[in-house]
């Protein structure tokens, strides 16, 4: 069983995704604004985190930025759930360290699930 | 505005010169008055230079006037001179022989009166001045009773000396005496011998020399009464001269014995101007004149005097009218400068013109403000890169030398010569910048200089930036209700859910794929629109075709074994060099071509295939994708690679297809600076044939708009 904290701020993506964490037996925390977003990691230092990009408050890029600065949080497993799928933007998150990227559109929660499992294996 | 400003041409002779003492400045211009000023003084210059030339001639002609008329009174001096010498010396030696044997006297008259007709009378008078002897022409004559030795000339000449006495008349006939002492031996005075002489000879001497020169030649006395004419008429009115200068100077009172002749211009008797030179017969103080009617004479004269006055008249037009000509021409042609520079000045674009050695020639108001420079700090100055140093120059030098600009990339344009850059500037503001680079071909076709047309395209940027920012986020927040629906609906038809019936299961599965033709849908719109705003950002990379294709074919496996479609590759037998092509984007043209290939298969065959098959030939890499399938109506085909364009056919065999997908293949395949054809039949089959060149400099410099 692992924690998964989830940074998404559309509601029903964010339920879909956390009932299909939770059937996997995994403990999902769900974050929607992204001022939130670090406090909630520092605070129940997850496994692996979903990290979606556009979020009101501070975005996705800023919050992976500050996590893989931060010392204790940088070793997290992060994988970026966006909708836009920029070249440029995808080079960024790469750049700044995300282990995976995918566009929200494209993939079926399953599809993630796959990514999330082979993630967590290697992390362990 | 610089070099064009008021009233200045340019004359290429002069700034050449210039140019030599003023290296740098490569355009010097004269002022078009000061042209006009100059032609104007060079015209009286050639006027002057004219009289120059004419009071020498002028001179000279007077000078032989004068030479010729002094010859003939020379000549006309020399023959009176004869008469009286001649005539002098026979009588002396009559009276001396009257004085050595004075009986003989009356013989020596005879003989005398005989001998020389020019004598009129002869007379012996003693030494009491009593006429002893008297002959005229027709025989001795009475004498005369009293004493003539108080006459004047009878005292001169019983002094010792000859003398001879006036001119006068006797029944028309002019006359004029000469006496001469006769003497002994001894030198005694024992008398006087008188003679009259015709003087007729004297005149007829003038006539013909008169005659001759085509001159009037007369004869003054030391009175200045004419005494020898042409005219015998003239004479006979005993006419008095002495008013004329002339007469005055020779024969006067006052005259100047130095003198050897004298010469002016005035009325004869008739009122005729003429040109008179006279001499001084200076044994009897009398005076040989030559007159010319002045009209005649000067004739000649006047006729280059008339000349000279047309021609400096003539020339003067000439300047005057070359002169108005040329400056009429340089206002004509300022004129058209002024209205050049109104153009250019106002242009919105900037405009600079530089020559090969990159010195800036002209620059406009608009150039100035974009590069924060003004004219006359860069004009004619020779720039370099390292001037890029100095911040003042730094936006210009980057326009210049577009290759050291900031954010610098040329755009592609139709025309080889013309080049098109965009490129950014920090000073004076920070501004985005298209530069259009124009060489400028002079009339042997050889370039001289170039233009450089500067456009302030910031806020062309701005909105282009605003475009993408607002179609990323377009695409994004219609992508996300989207991605909602299909993990939503991923879930129901999951095995997390609960169990569906047939019919829910039908609509869901309805529902989710529709939701997938909307997301797909908004993918190929935001690429489509990429394409068209050339943002579509290609990335070249040398890469092995072959393993990417087969790359694609194992994704695409499973499609196509749901589907039923055999699908093939054939790989080429020999390996194939790096290609250079973007990963991407070709992966999604040949994975889009078997895509539509595995789609469009018949569906009721069981022997549908596709086969994909890489060539290599000498210049080109042929990527070939064919299937047995439905195939492409003829009157399709023409529309095939339309945005949004869908055969019949392939619209019955399915509702899924946006029309978009070979619009963005061929936009791929283009950009490659390859082409791609199809050969098709319905109900049989298609192939699609792709041709990439090996050569990567065939791939176009920049991203240009599609053309379809």
């Amino acid at each position: 069983m692992k924690t998964i904290v989830v940074v998404e701020d559309d509601e029903v993506l964010a339920e879909v995704l956390q009932k299909k964490l939770e059937l996997q037996g995994h403990k999902v925390f769900w974050v929607a604004h992204g001022d939130l977003g670090v406090a909630e990691i520092r605070d129940k230092n997850p496994d692996l985190v979903l990290l979606d990009i556009h979020l009101p408050g501070k975005n996705g890029l800023e919050i992976l930025s500050e996590l893989k600065q931060d010392e204790q949080l940088k070793k997290i497993p992060i994988i970026v759930i966006s909708n836009s799928g920029e070249k440029v933007e995808v080079e960024k998150i790469k750049e700044l360290g995300a282990v995976d990227h995918l566009v929200k559109a494209n993939f079926v929660p399953e599809e993630l699930l796959e990514k999330v499992n082979k993630f967590l294996q290697n992390h362990e | 505005m610089s070099i064009f400003t008021k009233k200045k041409i340019n004359l290429p002779l002069v700034s050449a010169l210039f140019a030599r003492f003023l290296p740098g400045k490569r355009d010097v211009v004269i002022s078009s008055s000061f042209f006009t000023v100059f032609l104007f003084f060079l015209g009286i210059i050639l006027v002057l230079a004219n009289i120059l030339w004419l009071l020498p001639a002028l001179e000279a002609i007077q000078g032989t006037i004068t030479q010729n008329h002094f010859t003939v009174a020379s000549r006309a001096r020399e023959s009176v001179d004869q008469f009286f010498n001649f005539n002098v010396v026979y009588l002396r030696t009559l009276a001396s022989d009257i004085g050595s044997n004075p009986l003989t006297v009356r013989q020596e008259l005879e003989i005398s009166m005989r001998d020389n007709v020019a004598f009129q009378r002869l007379t012996f008078l003693n030494q009491e001045g009593f006429e002893v002897s008297r002959i005229d022409r027709f025989g001795f004559e009475a004498l005369e009773s009293a004493s003539r030795k108080a006459e004047e000339a009878v005292i001169v000449a019983f002094s010792g000396e000859s003398f001879i006495g006036p001119v006068f008349f006797e029944k028309g006939e002019p006359l004029t005496t000469i006496y001469v002492p006769i003497m002994t031996e001894r030198r005694e005075v024992i008398g006087v011998l008188e003679s009259q002489l015709r003087f007729r000879t004297v005149w007829n001497a003038m006539e013909t020399i008169s005659r001759e020169s085509g001159s009037r030649v007369f004869l003054v006395d030391n009175e200045g009464t004419r005494v020898a004419d042409p005219d015998p008429s003239v004479v006979l009115q005993r006419e008095n001269l002495m008013v004329r200068d002339v007469v005055r100077t020779i024969v006067g009172p006052g005259k100047d014995v130095a003198l050897s002749l004298a010469q002016g211009v005035y009325e004869d008797e008739n009122g005729t101007s003429v040109f008179g030179v006279g001499v001084p017969y200076k044994k009897l103080g009398w005076g040989v004149f030559v007159e010319t009617p002045a009209d005649a004479l000067f004739s000649a004269r006047n006729k280059i005097i008339f000349l000279f006055i047309l021609g400096t008249f003539i020339l003067l037009v000439i300047v005057l009218w070359s002169s108005s000509r040329v400056t009429n021409l340089v206002n004509s042609l300022d004129e058209k400068r002024r209205q050049t520079n109104a153009i250019i000045s106002h242009l919105t674009d900037g405009l600079i013109q530089y020559d090969k050695d990159f010195a800036v020639i002209l620059i406009n108001d608009t150039a100035e403000r974009l590069l924060g420079v003004r004219s006359d700090d860069i004009l004619g100055r020779i720039f370099s890169p390292k001037d890029s140093k100095k911040k003042e120059w730094s936006s210009l030098v980057g326009v210049l030398f577009p290759v050291i600009a900031e954010d610098a990339h040329i755009v592609s344009s139709g025309d080889k010569e013309t080049k098109i850059t965009e490129l950014k500037i920090e000073y004076p503001v920070a501004r985005d910048l298209q530069v259009v680079t124009v060489p400028v071909t002079d009339e042997e076709g050889g370039t001289g200089s170039y233009l450089k047309v500067i456009r302030d395209i910031s806020y062309e940027k701005v909105i282009a930036r605003a475009k993408t920012e607002f179609l990323s986020l377009a695409a994004h927040q219609l992508r996300t209700p989207l991605s909602a629906i299909k993990w939503t609906l991923d879930f129901l038809l999951g095995k997390d859910a609960e169990p569906l019936t047939e019919e829910q299961r039908k609509f869901l599965e309805g529902a989710f794929a529709s939701n997938d033709r909307m997301i797909k849908l908004i993918d190929a719109l935001l690429n489509v629109s990429r394409i068209e705003e050339g943002r579509f950002g290609y990335e070249f990379e040398p890469g092995d075709i072959v393993s990417l294709v087969e790359n694609i074919i194992s994704g695409l496996m499973p499609i196509s074994n749901k589907a039923g479609v055999a699908l093939k590759f054939t790989k080429p037998e020999l390996v194939i060099p790096p290609l250079m092509f973007d990963k991407e984007r070709m992966r999604f043209a040949i994975g889009n071509l078997i895509d539509n290939a595995v789609r469009y298969s018949r569906k009721d065959a069981s022997d549908s295939f596709v086969t994909v098959a890489v060539r290599d030939t000498e210049d080109f890499v042929e990527v070939e994708v064919s299937d047995n399938g439905i195939g492409i109506p003829q009157e399709h085909v023409p529309h095939l690679f339309e945005k949004f364009s869908r055969a019949v056919n392939a619209q019955k065999a399915t509702s899924e297809g946006s029309g978009l997908g070979l619009f963005i293949v061929k936009n791929i395949i283009v950009r490659h600076g390859g082409d791609i054809r199809v050969e098709s039949q319905e109900n049989r089959g298609t192939h699609f044939i792709v041709t990439i060149p090996k050569d990567p400099t065939k791939i176009p410099p920049a991203e240009k708009t599609f053309e379809e």
